[in-house]
């Protein structure tokens, strides 16, 4: 079941559309991952799901209902530009957030003691927010960003500003939220954390949704019958024994072993071409190149094929 | 409600638990009542004792400085062949200045009045310079009519001054006397008060907005509750310290000036502190002479028991509040739009002009307050806050208040709206510089 439907959103500012009939639904309990270069729109499709501002026209529904202000305490949000007040106290603040969520107050306290500790924040409760370093803000701003427990969280550019041990922080507790029953927005144009983390995408470029669907699938619907030899021998036997049904897209040398990447034509089959290399050289791995997440990105986004960029290392 | 009630309660605490505002409220009224005691302190403490040396061949003019001497004003003779001496080593002498009073024929009294020198190192005192004038004027009269056989007390008793009371009578034909100054100090007073607050709080309620856009907690925010919601929480929280603000001033102010007119009065008694105030605060003589005899014939607590006290501080705080209203969403606005106070300055001269122009245009609206500029200016909502609270110590007809009135409201709840279109698109904008024509694009942006 999908817990959010966002069907067909166009936003426009007056000089330029945002979203251009745009369409997501995100699954119940899965990590969805908003992908698209920096501009693409995919902040303002999310201030729509927040109800920050309105679509032009088009629909989102949340567990099946039109969307209302009664969903603000079911949603959490921790957007790209995000910040606390400076002179505020940290504790104050953070049940100041939770309350406008809609918990009572007796209910804030308890789970924000439960998250500061947690978090080992709590020894800076009652500090001002501009005492704190950027790390320690960070963490106050996610937790009350997950205090009220809500069905659905939205990340905007989780990763960006935060070192790399609040990040893996981070990440590894929106895992647990997940697994918690949580269903997880999040944009993000660093393609790294995607395959590890989301089970859905959608890629969104110049307001338009280029592609959606689970990671996996999506991978597979790419792949392009490009394998991966390494062996040992040399270059010109192993062109030699390539027949037509083959073709070397790319030669590597790392460390002593070669690394080719070769590309099956017509109905040749993976079998068809470790039996045409097995009497020329010694293979020592050879795989599969599904493409990653980040490769169909650049490759849809530039009209670039993939498989074909240039590598460091290349001969 | 309940969000919008935390947002209040949010601003309200933060601002009144700040240092700023403890110390501005108590210092507040400190002032105030310095400023009414200030100038009898003053006058007590600066005045050391002059003593003055005379040259007077007649020794006449002498005698009648020596017997108005007063406390702090003393004269000595000083030997008219001493005088060129005296005058050459004055900055080594005790004297704080030299009086040289001409020869004269007997019953010529021009050379006195016109040749008659005061000599000093540091500039003469107005005050020592009037009390000498005034005793040789007097004396010089007294001789002129003395010569001419002409009865002094006689003279002293056609010198007359009339005074009108102004009595108002009402509707039920019941009297009430009524005193123009005293209504123009509580319209201006008023009016001030007024002006003050808005550009205050206005400016409070703007930089409230700009820190927490770049702080970038408005996002944040947003999510939870309607931008508008947040604005109005934010005006109105403001708002409550203002009034917070103005209740402790008005309590702690009254006790005060009580309190430190009433030590001081040990020495002087209070009508000589309120003339000596007034006369401090640049008031010139005709006036004080005019509430002297106003205080002496009508009894000055009784005309300020007489003002309207329940519709002054009710009308107080309706423009307050409505004045406070308009102009506060308009900064809201402003805060909405830029990034930083220094980029509001565009914005806020626009907004200034209004309240600037009521503030220039109080001193004329006294001078006619039921005229027709005073009217306009009242019935005009950017500007009827300030002008309509000058008015309403003079009475105007309750119609004109009431219209006034429902004008401000209709153009708050017009302002609060528009600037809520402006501010709920700026506050998510970053770093770019709006300009009045991106405003105005703001505004019909589909929320």
């Amino acid at each position: 079941m999908n817990l959010l439907e966002a069907n067909n959103i166009t936003k426009r500012y007056h000089n330029h559309t945002a979203l251009n009939n745009v369409t997501i639904h995100v699954p119940e309990g899965s990590v969805y991952g908003l992908l698209g270069p920096n501009g693409a729109g995919k902040t303002s499709l999310i201030r729509i799901i927040n109800q920050i501002t309105g679509p032009d026209s088009g629909e989102v529904k949340f567990k099946g209902v039109h969307l209302n202000p009664s969903h603000v305490e079911q949603i959490g949000y921790m957007p790209e530009e995000r910040g606390l007040y400076r002179k505020m106290a940290v504790g104050e603040q953070a049940l100041y957030l939770a309350q406008l969520k809609g918990l009572s107050k007796q209910e804030a306290l308890k789970r924000l003691k439960y998250w500061f500790e947690r978090m080992e924040i709590m020894p800076w409760w009652k500090k001002k927010v501009e005492e704190l370093s950027k790390g320690m803000a960070q963490k106050v701003q996610f937790v009350v960003t997950v205090l009220h427990e809500p069905p659905l969280l939205i990340f905007d550019e989780p990763f960006s500003g935060f070192d790399p041990v609040n990040a893996e922080l981070i990440k590894n507790e929106i895992l647990e939220l997940k697994k918690k029953g949580s269903t997880i927005i999040f944009s993000t144009h660093r393609m790294d954390s995607v395959e590890e983390m989301c089970d859905y995408i959608a890629l969104i470029n110049k307001s338009e949704k280029i592609l959606d669907g689970p990671v996996k699938e999506i991978r597979h619907q790419f792949k392009n019958n490009l394998y991966e030899v390494d062996f040992e021998g040399n270059w010109i036997s192993f062109g030699n024994a390539l027949w037509a049904g083959f073709e070397l897209v790319r030669k590597v040398e790392e460390d002593g072993i070669l690394k080719a990447h070769v590309k099956l034509l017509g109905n040749s089959t993976p079998n068809d071409l470790l039996h045409a290399l097995l009497p020329v050289c010694k293979i020592h791995n050879f795989k599969e190149l599904i493409p990653t997440v980040n490769e169909i990105f650049i490759s849809l986004v530039t009209g670039q094929a993939i498989g074909v960029a240039p590598t460091n290392k290349e001969l | 409600m309940g969000k919008i009630s935390l947002i209040i309660k949010r601003e309200y605490i933060t601002r009144v638990r700040k240092p700023a505002f403890i110390i501005m409220t108590i210092l507040g009224p400190l002032l105030f009542g310095l400023i009414t005691v200030a100038p009898v302190l003053l006058a007590q403490v600066s005045d050391e004792e002059k003593v003055i040396a005379v040259s007077d061949v007649s020794m006449l003019y002498f005698s009648a400085l020596k017997e108005k001497e007063t406390e702090k004003i003393k004269f000595v003779y000083l030997p008219p062949n001493l005088l060129t001496q005296t005058l050459k080593d004055l900055d080594k002498s005790n004297y704080y200045a030299v009086l040289d009073i001409p020869v004269t024929m007997q019953g010529d009294y021009n050379q006195i009045k016109k040749h008659t020198k005061i000599y000093s190192i540091k500039n003469v005192g107005l005050g020592v310079q009037s009390h000498i004038e005034n005793v040789l004027t007097e004396e010089i009269r007294s001789r002129q009519l003395e010569t001419s056989g002409i009865d002094k007390a006689l003279v002293d008793k056609t010198l007359q001054r009339v005074n009108i009371k102004p009595i108002e009578v009402g509707e039920d034909g019941k009297q009430k006397q009524k005193s123009a100054e005293l209504n123009m100090a509580v319209g201006l007073t008023f009016g001030f008060l007024i002006y003050i607050f808005i550009f205050l709080y206005g400016a409070m309620v703007m930089r409230g907005v700009i820190e927490e856009k770049t702080s970038r907690i408005v996002e944040v925010i947003v999510s939870s509750v309607k931008p508008f919601q947040l604005m109005m929480g934010k005006i109105i929280g403001v708002g409550m310290v203002g009034l917070t603000q103005f209740v402790i001033w008005v309590v702690l102010g009254i006790g005060i000036t009580i309190g430190a007119q009433s030590m001081v009065a040990d020495k002087y008694d209070s009508q000589q502190v309120a003339q000596q105030a007034t006369q401090a605060q640049g008031l010139d003589q005709g006036q004080i002479d005019e509430m002297d005899s106003k205080v002496e014939s009508a009894g000055a607590m009784e005309q300020i028991l007489g003002l309207p006290f329940g519709k002054l501080i009710f009308c107080f705080l309706f423009y307050f509040l409505g004045g406070y209203l308009l102009y506060g969403s308009f900064f809201a606005a402003i805060g909405g739009a830029v990034d930083s106070e220094t980029d509001s300055q565009q914005f806020m001269l626009p907004v200034t002009i209004p309240i600037i122009f009521a503030i220039v245009m109080m001193q004329f609206v006294l001078n006619n307050p039921d005229g027709p500029v005073a009217f306009w200016l009242s019935m005009v909502p950017l500007t009827s806050p300030i002008i309509m609270m000058v008015r309403v110590p003079f009475d105007p007809p309750m119609w004109q208040i009431a219209v006034s009135m429902v004008a401000l409201v209709l153009t708050f709840i017009l302002s609060t709206w528009l600037a809520g279109r402006v501010y709920r698109t700026g506050i998510l904008m970053y770093g770019k510089k709006a300009s009045w024509k991106e405003l105005g694009k703001w505004l019909f942006y589909k929320g």
